[in-house]
């Protein structure tokens, strides 16, 4: 046991609480070098999603809120091991180095569920990779086992993502789409940009507080944030009619939670929801 | 993500059908679906097959709008699902486009 550093237990479709998905591991505060991630899964019929997740964790495409505290400019990508086990003790998988020797018995501090909230730093490889996203409605689906509101939690996470990212890492400005050219013109641009970006990044916290039913979803992006009180005056100013080809995104986000607001100049962005 | 348009054998109506995921992804296919036709008297979009809209696709939908005439335009919305239905719904939509 003694060269197993960090330990994690999740139970997937278990009780309603966050760190039941292995994203979670994605968010831990603690990452390092060799991880056990012991799996139980009784009612999960295919864990190729969660190992697909495991692996750009371990593979250090996703990093955690430490490593931005550490160094925010360092964008290297460190190996870890990551050894995933079952309940009965059998490996599913292990990325990096296999273990020196088999991590069981546990010690009783590690054999109890681990408490983590989904906390992950998109940096350029991962938001290179065009698939953070879908692995976090993916996650938050499963994590919180509430089907029927993967449309809108879709919607959450994907309108807050575009804009963060967008306007926020890329500096892209909506006005250009105020035509079907200019939009065009604008996803070009959105493509070249992203291709070329070195650093940046994006921070999508998750928190479920089970007592309240609420999930709160806190996103914060590298860039220099903007005049968010026009945007918030606009959701009740603008007439609904509007024919404008963008603007759409933050509206439609407000709509559908209890809260929205921002802080640190328009660079985070808060939100709370009732599940 | 697939588009497909059809137009009617009197040439008056152009269908287009979005299948998937209807977001910025689909920008270059949705115009091209309309606007390598020509201007049309009216339009349909099938979303029947759409299971996912995001805030791109919305501005996609009023660009043929502007496209086929602005206020003047003829654009039926069919077949969309709830969680899609929706969307149009909350942002507004259903006052530019006939959704049915």
């Amino acid at each position: 046991m003694s060269d197993i550093i960090t330990f994690h237990r999740l139970h997937l479709y278990g009780n309603l609480s966050l760190p039941n998905d292995p994203l979670a591991i994605l968010g831990m505060q603690d990452a390092h070098q060799q991880s056990l991630l012991v799996l139980d899964t009784p009612q999960v019929d295919n864990l190729q999603p969660y190992l697909v997740a495991c692996e750009r964790f371990a593979a250090g495409v996703y990093k955690t809120s430490r490593d931005i505290a550490q160094d925010p400019t360092d964008l290297g990508v460190p190996s870890m091991s990551l050894w995933v086990y079952n309940e009965d003790k059998q490996s599913l998988q292990t990325f990096g180095s296999p273990p020196s020797a088999s991590p069981f018995p546990l010690s009783p501090a590690h054999d109890q569920l681990g408490n983590v909230d989904i906390d992950v730093t998109l940096h350029a490889e991962a938001l290179k990779g065009n698939y953070a996203v879908p692995d976090l409605i993916t996650g938050l689906v499963t994590a919180l086992h509430v089907q029927e509101k993967s449309s809108e939690l879709s919607t959450l996470v994907t309108e807050v993502f575009s804009n963060a990212f967008e306007h926020g890492v890329l500096g892209l400005d909506s006005k250009m789409k105020s035509t079907a050219d200019g939009m065009t013109a604008y996803y070009t641009e959105r493509q070249k940009r992203l291709e070329d970006l070195r650093d940046g990044f994006l921070r999508f916290a998750f928190r479920y507080d089970a007592s309240k039913h609420r999930l709160y979803l806190t996103c914060t992006d590298s860039g220099p944030g903007f005049d968010f009180q026009k945007v918030l005056d606009s959701f009740s100013t603008c007439p609904s009619e509007s024919v404008a080809l963008f603007g759409r995104g933050l509206r439609l986000v407000h709509s559908i939670v209890e809260s929205l607001e921002f802080t640190h100049n328009g660079r985070c962005i808060q939100l709370t929801y009732a599940l | 993500m697939t588009i497909t348009s059809t137009m009617s054998d009197d040439k008056k109506s152009l269908t287009i059908e979005v299948e998937g995921r209807f977001d910025f992804n689909a920008l270059q296919d949705f115009r091209k679906a309309y606007e390598s036709h020509g201007k049309a008297d009216a339009y349909v979009i099938d979303l029947a097959k759409a299971d996912y809209l995001d805030s791109s696709a919305l501005g996609m939908l009023l660009a043929l709008r502007d496209f086929a005439g602005g206020d003047d335009a003829q654009i039926k919305i069919t077949n969309a699902v709830p969680d899609v239905k929706k969307i149009l719904i909350i942002t507004k939509l259903d006052e530019l486009f006939s959704i049915e």
